[in-house]
This record gives structure tokens, sequence and C-alpha cells, in this order.
């Protein structure tokens, strides 16, 4: 019955190895000043209960003003917010493609406008 | 069937046209070994420029001109460009409308006074967004997230905005 167990145990644990391998690069969140960077994955896993990276989109049919907002959390608790009113398409699709699998790069102005927003997306950043 | 021929024809024609005047008084020196048909078209074609001479303007300052536009455009921002857009095709906003706004941005400033912002901050900030006018609706945005920057604004949750 132990052997079974063990047995069993061991199986699980090379199932989980095997699910996880494959290249792979941890980024907890960075913030410096007016740039912030990091991975979505590393974020949600860390155990800080701090970090937190992602962009948020608005729209609505009354109205021709939209924005794209970004913010980031540091394990230290730093944080950084951007936001960009009636952003290019670009910004809107960079900002709308960040997914689990996201490493992202925001960069804002003095004025807390997003000057750029990054986002890779690959199998390494999980 | 025909009527498709018939605008083929009448394109290719007006294309042949178009890139015989295009190529300058250059394009003289083979007027010698074009088809009859080719010469027929730019005698019919060539005229344009003259025209076009009459009015004051030839094709090398409509190109410039053309070019001008496209490069001023491309040098616009875009945010600038959809206020233009919206400037132009809005009409005046009612007394009723620029009461709401007022009293939108006056909401919005009390909830940046309060220091501290939530699920039910944004909900209400992103209420009162959609009814501002462009020039408020970029303020606003800029003021909540400086404050959050800043420290002046706490915020509870990821993404305030």
């Amino acid at each position: 019955m132990n052997k079974l167990a063990v047995g069993l145990s061991l199986a699980a644990a090379l199932a989980v190895q095997s699910a996880s391998a494959g290249l792979h690069y941890s980024s907890p969140i960075t913030v410096s000043g007016t740039v912030a960077y990091g991975q979505v994955h590393a974020a949600r896993t860390s155990g800080d209960n701090k970090q937190f990276i992602g962009c948020a989109a608005y729209g609505a049919v009354n109205t021709n003003s939209t924005y794209v907002a970004c913010s980031a959390s540091d394990a230290a608790g730093h944080t950084l917010y951007c936001s960009t009113y009636n952003p290019s398409y670009y910004v809107w699709q960079a900002a709308m493609s960040v997914t689990e699998a996201s490493s992202i790069i925001i960069n804002a102005d003095s004025h807390g406008n997003c000057i750029y927003v990054y986002v890779q997306n690959a199998s390494t950043n999980l | 069937m025909v009527r498709l021929w018939s605008v083929c024809a009448l394109s290719a024609v007006i294309g042949i046209g178009a890139g015989w005047a295009l190529r300058g008084s250059g394009s003289a020196d083979t007027n010698e070994s074009a088809t009859p048909g080719t010469a027929q078209v730019a005698q019919l074609v060539l005229p344009q420029p003259q025209a076009a001479a009459q009015s004051g303007l030839n094709l090398a300052q409509l190109h410039a001109a053309i070019k001008e536009e496209l490069a001023a455009l491309r040098s616009q921002p875009a945010n600038e460009r959809q206020a233009a857009a919206a400037a132009k095709g809005n009409a005046p906003a009612s007394p009723e409308l620029i009461a709401q706004r007022r009293e939108a941005v006056q909401d919005i400033q009390a909830m940046i006074l309060t220091g501290e912002w939530g699920n039910t901050e944004r909900a209400q900030f992103q209420q009162k967004f959609s009814l501002l006018d462009p020039e408020q609706a970029r303020q606003v945005l800029q003021q909540v997230t400086m404050g959050l920057n800043n420290g002046t604004i706490h915020s509870q949750i990821d993404l305030p905005l």
C-alpha cells in the first residue's frame, strides 16, 4: 500500500514537472520612477500579496472619449499609474493584448500619461 | 456585361491618358512609336494639363499641395485629430448638457478630494466621464492619474481607472 502511494506521488510529481517544463524566465514587477515592468504570471503567483500589473480600456457608446489606463505595483508596494486619453489604435491594441502570458513595460510621463505600453506574450512568461 | 466592358475600357483610357499626361513634355518623343489608338488618347488627354495651367495650377504644384496636406495629417497626434473631428462634427452643447457636464466635473473633483478610490469610485467616474467634453475628460483623467501617482488618492483596487 505504501509502495503504491509512493509510486503515485512520484508519478504525480513527474507529471507536474513535465507540465511546467520548457524555457521559462521569471520577472517580478519592478516600479522605478515612471517606468514599471514585469510579468503578469509572476505577479499573480508571487507570495507578497502586493504585486500586480495590468491595463484597462474604456469606451462607451454615448461618447467619443476613450482611455487606456495601466498600473503596476512591486513587492515593496511602489505603484505606478498611467492613462492615455483617446489613445492611438496601437496603444489600445497593446493594452488589450495583455494575457496571463504577458510581460509588460509601462512608461509614463510626469503628468501620468502613458508614453508607451509594451506587451510581449510568450510561453516563457508562464 | 457590355456595361462592365465599357467601364473597364473607359478606366483604361483614363489611366493611359493620365499616365501620358504625367510624363510631361518628355513624352512627346514617344508619340512616333505610339499606336494610332494611343496617339488619339493622348490627344484627348493632353489638354487637361493645359486647363490646369489656365486655372493657375500645374501637376507639380498639385502634387506638392497634396504631399503637404498628408504630411501635416501624419504629424498631428491622433487625439488632436479626433478632437478636431469631433469639434467639427458636434453641434454646440445645449445649456442642459453644459450643466450636466459641470455637475459631472464637480462630482469627480469631490471624489478626488475624498482621497479614496475603489470600485464604486471607478464606476461613478466612468459614468460621469462619458458626459464630459473632450477637454474636460482629458483633464479629469489626468487629475485622477496624477493623484494616484502622487499619493493624494489611495487606490483600493489594482486598476482604478
